[in-house]
């Protein structure tokens, strides 16, 4: 069975061709720039047979990227995929697991439209674009914030006036499910240990939105994300965690211009807003590895809140079997898991300089024999989690 | 020794007068009203004192405390005797917290007048908070934003940190020991120190970021904020109103009670249950997060208002807990306010 993946942003769509239960890549790819005109022409980028092409189209918006999309695909000589799968980032209180499209699923998930507005609406046009071009394909939905549904009523509930949370759906919903349940998974294999038995914390640190996960019982129990992902950690250009009153202050200055502010907390803070010059953290990274008390003040503070969370999370999943790094910086950066894994011996936290400097296969087990927590790098596969999901979904329906 | 203190807040000034540690005589002055009739401090001070006259309520005394919340980066001790330089320092704090400073400086004035040559001390509470390295203290926002406001994370309940500090630097022959030190107040705040100096604090750029309060919100997701705003379409007043005021324990409760009420008045409705679930975990986040940024913990201590309540949560939430440990010291300080505060003005005579 083929499943055509799809991961959709704002202004672009990833796709991943793979064929299950084998979990074998066909191909994939990402559509760029779709929407209005940008200062360079929108292409699709794809891959195939380790071959990499550069395709320049117009795409005015998913629907139409889609098209374009499963135009190449079609030349591509590979067979036509048997089901659509879509990562949704948001899934509100509606959905906590994966579903199979039909028309109450879309309204549904038209109500979840406010609680991710750069991200479900292009994802729900695409998949009615689907429906459309390609009415015969089951299409499945697997949703970021369903591995986040089990977070305890403690955890996700905020202190302001229950009857706004209620009214306005607020709540910790946490994100980046889809990756943390995949290296959680990952980590239960590799340790041997149930996942109904595993404890970790799991860091998924990427090059733009980074998350920590504590894990209890193979089940998420908190979240550095919280109501929207602008909560936690210090991301490329989100802030994480600031004091309320800020928001605030900042929204006097600007005159109550609200989605200015939420422009500069999403898309001018962070490592940029901090560094003033590059959102990249690995920009900020010294020439030769020094200690903590000698590093420039942003990585001192981006290091310092991982280390804050992971200190919380350690002790709320306590006794953890694991601490996981996954995604761009958490796979690629061997300096930064050096630095937020310094001086946590309290926790039993020891890493092995030289392993976490050599990674040569993944899933890799960096920590020290000293070490009473494993600390693992595992490489991240959204889309092949997403593709699981669709096949146990299509295997439940059929038995 | 014969002390008044006075603690200036936003609506009121509250007035403690002691013989050394034993409380009195306590009042409290309408700063809401002074504003509205009269304008001069000064007046009400002379009519409440002379009201104490003609009652026989004996308000004699040897010197004058004025507390303050914030200390700015012009004062780095808890304590200062007021003169003429300390009063061009605290001007110079007026633009970061205006309506605060200004008071006090209002009240030091009257005092000067009212009781001519009494010595006046001004305590800080933030002044134990100087020193919180800047990768504490800061938040990833935009430089240049740093120029237009004040962006850097203080704590607010320095005193009974300094006390809980002094209480396990007596107590342990350990150089560098790690302390949590939990003020359980109406906004409680947790801060981690270790050698001496504070690295950690939950409070922010204002006592709004945190734990919950008995009102007020504590952490929050920014993206709430938006939200608010763009559902509700409500300005930044009504919003800090509803953060600092209806918020934390009586946002969940939707009843004016104390964190003393939450735990004594054993009601076991399912949102008195949840609250106090709400409160306990995000000190066990906390306490997590100070030991992540110290290695480790020697001694947590409870104080604050509420400081025998520690003993109650530490059941709860240290039980089967990474803090369960017997190299782990638990105290709790039950020191008030007024007793830390004349004790810093003995300390400074000794």
């Amino acid at each position: 069975m083929n499943i055509l993946i799809f991961n959709c942003g704002s202004s672009s769509l990833k796709y991943r061709l793979i064929s299950i239960p084998e979990e074998k890549e066909i191909l994939s790819g990402e559509a760029q720039r779709i929407g209005p005109k940008t200062s360079e022409p929108a292409r699709i980028i794809h891959r195939y047979n380790d071959k990499e092409e550069k395709i320049t189209a117009e795409m005015k918006d998913h629907k139409n990227a889609f098209e374009k999309i499963l135009n190449i695909i079609n030349n591509s000589n590979v067979p036509e995929p048997d089901i659509f799968g879509h990562r949704l980032v948001h899934g509100g209180d509606f959905f906590r697991k994966p579903v199979i499209v039909n028309k109450e699923v879309i309204n549904e998930l038209m109500l979840t439209k406010s609680l991710a507005p750069i991200h479900n609406p292009p994802a729900i046009e695409l998949i009615e674009a689907c429906s459309l071009i390609c009415p015969k394909v089951p299409q499945i939905l697997v949703f970021d914030t369903a591995f986040h549904s089990t977070i305890p009523e403690y955890a996700s509930y905020y202190t302001i006036p229950k009857k706004i949370q209620d009214q306005l759906k607020i709540k910790k919903y946490g994100f980046h499910g889809t990756s943390h349940f995949y290296v959680i998974k990952e980590a239960s294999k590799y340790l041997d240990i149930q996942l109904k038995n595993l404890n970790a914390v799991s860091c998924h640190i990427g090059s733009g939105g980074a998350s920590l996960c504590a894990v209890k019982n193979g089940k998420s129990i908190d979240n550095t994300m919280g109501f929207s992902p602008l909560q936690g950690l210090i991301m490329s250009t989100r802030c994480g965690d600031i004091d309320p009153a800020i928001v605030l202050k900042l929204l006097t200055m600007n005159n109550c211009k609200v989605n200015d502010i939420d422009k500069l907390l999403n898309k001018k803070s962070g490592v940029l807003g901090l560094s003033g010059k590059s959102a990249d953290i690995r920009d900020s990274l010294p020439a030769k590895n020094i200690n903590f008390e000698q590093l420039n003040s942003v990585l001192q503070t981006y290091i310092w809140r991982i280390k804050k969370y992971l200190g919380s999370y350690i002790t709320i999943s306590w006794p953890i079997n694991t601490i996981i790094f996954t995604d761009t910086i958490g796979e690629e950066v061997p300096y930064i898991r050096k630095l937020i894994c310094e001086n946590m011996e309290f926790f039993g936290v020891k890493l092995d300089d030289e392993l976490n400097e050599n990674i040569k296969t993944f899933p890799m087990d960096i920590s020290s024999i000293k070490s009473k927590v494993k600390i693992l790098v595992i490489k991240t596969n959204e889309e092949l989690e997403i593709a699981r999901n669709c096949y146990s979904v299509l295997k439940g329906k059929r038995s | 020794m014969k002390s008044m203190i006075f603690y200036p807040k936003k609506l009121t000034i509250e007035y403690h007068y002691l013989d050394n540690n034993n409380l009195i005589y306590i009042n409290m002055i309408s700063t809401k009203n002074y504003r509205k009739k009269t304008n001069n401090l000064y007046s009400i001070l002379d009519q409440i004192f002379e009201y104490h006259k003609k009652n026989k309520i004996e308000t004699v005394f040897d010197n004058i405390l004025i507390h303050s919340i914030y200390s700015g980066k012009e004062f780095n001790t808890s304590i200062v005797k007021i003169n003429n330089f300390i009063l061009r320092k605290l001007k110079k704090m007026l633009y970061d917290s205006p309506i605060q400073i200004n008071l006090i400086l209002e009240l030091i004035k009257a005092c000067q007048k009212k009781f001519n040559k009494k010595p006046i001390y001004i305590i800080f509470e933030t002044a134990f908070f100087n020193y919180l390295p800047v990768y504490e203290s800061s938040y990833a926002l935009d430089v240049n934003l740093k120029n237009n406001i004040s962006l850097t994370r203080t704590g607010y309940n320095g005193l009974f940190h300094e006390q809980a500090m002094d209480l396990v630097d007596n107590e342990s022959s350990k150089s560098n020991v790690k302390l949590i030190s939990i003020c359980l107040n109406k906004n409680p705040e947790i801060t981690g120190v270790i050698n001496k100096k504070p690295i950690f604090v939950t409070s922010g750029s204002t006592p709004m970021e945190g734990l919950p309060g008995e009102r007020r919100s504590g952490r929050l997701d920014p993206g709430i904020i938006i939200k608010i705003c763009q559902e509700y379409k409500w300005g930044p007043e009504k919003i800090n109103d509803l953060l600092l005021n209806e918020s934390g324990i009586f946002g969940l409760v939707n009843k004016n009670i104390s964190l003393k009420d939450l735990y004594e008045k054993n009601d076991k409705s399912r949102d008195y249950e949840l609250a106090k679930k709400i409160f306990e975990y995000q000190i066990l986040l906390e306490c997590g997060a100070a030991a992540g940024v110290m290695n480790g913990v020697d001694y947590i201590v409870f104080s604050g208002l509420y400081y025998y309540l520690g003993k109650l949560i530490s059941k709860h939430i240290f039980k089967n807990s990474l803090f369960h440990n017997n190299n782990l010291k638990i105290k709790y300080l039950s020191k008030k306010l007024d007793e830390i505060i004349i004790e810093k003005l003995n300390n400074r005579f000794n």
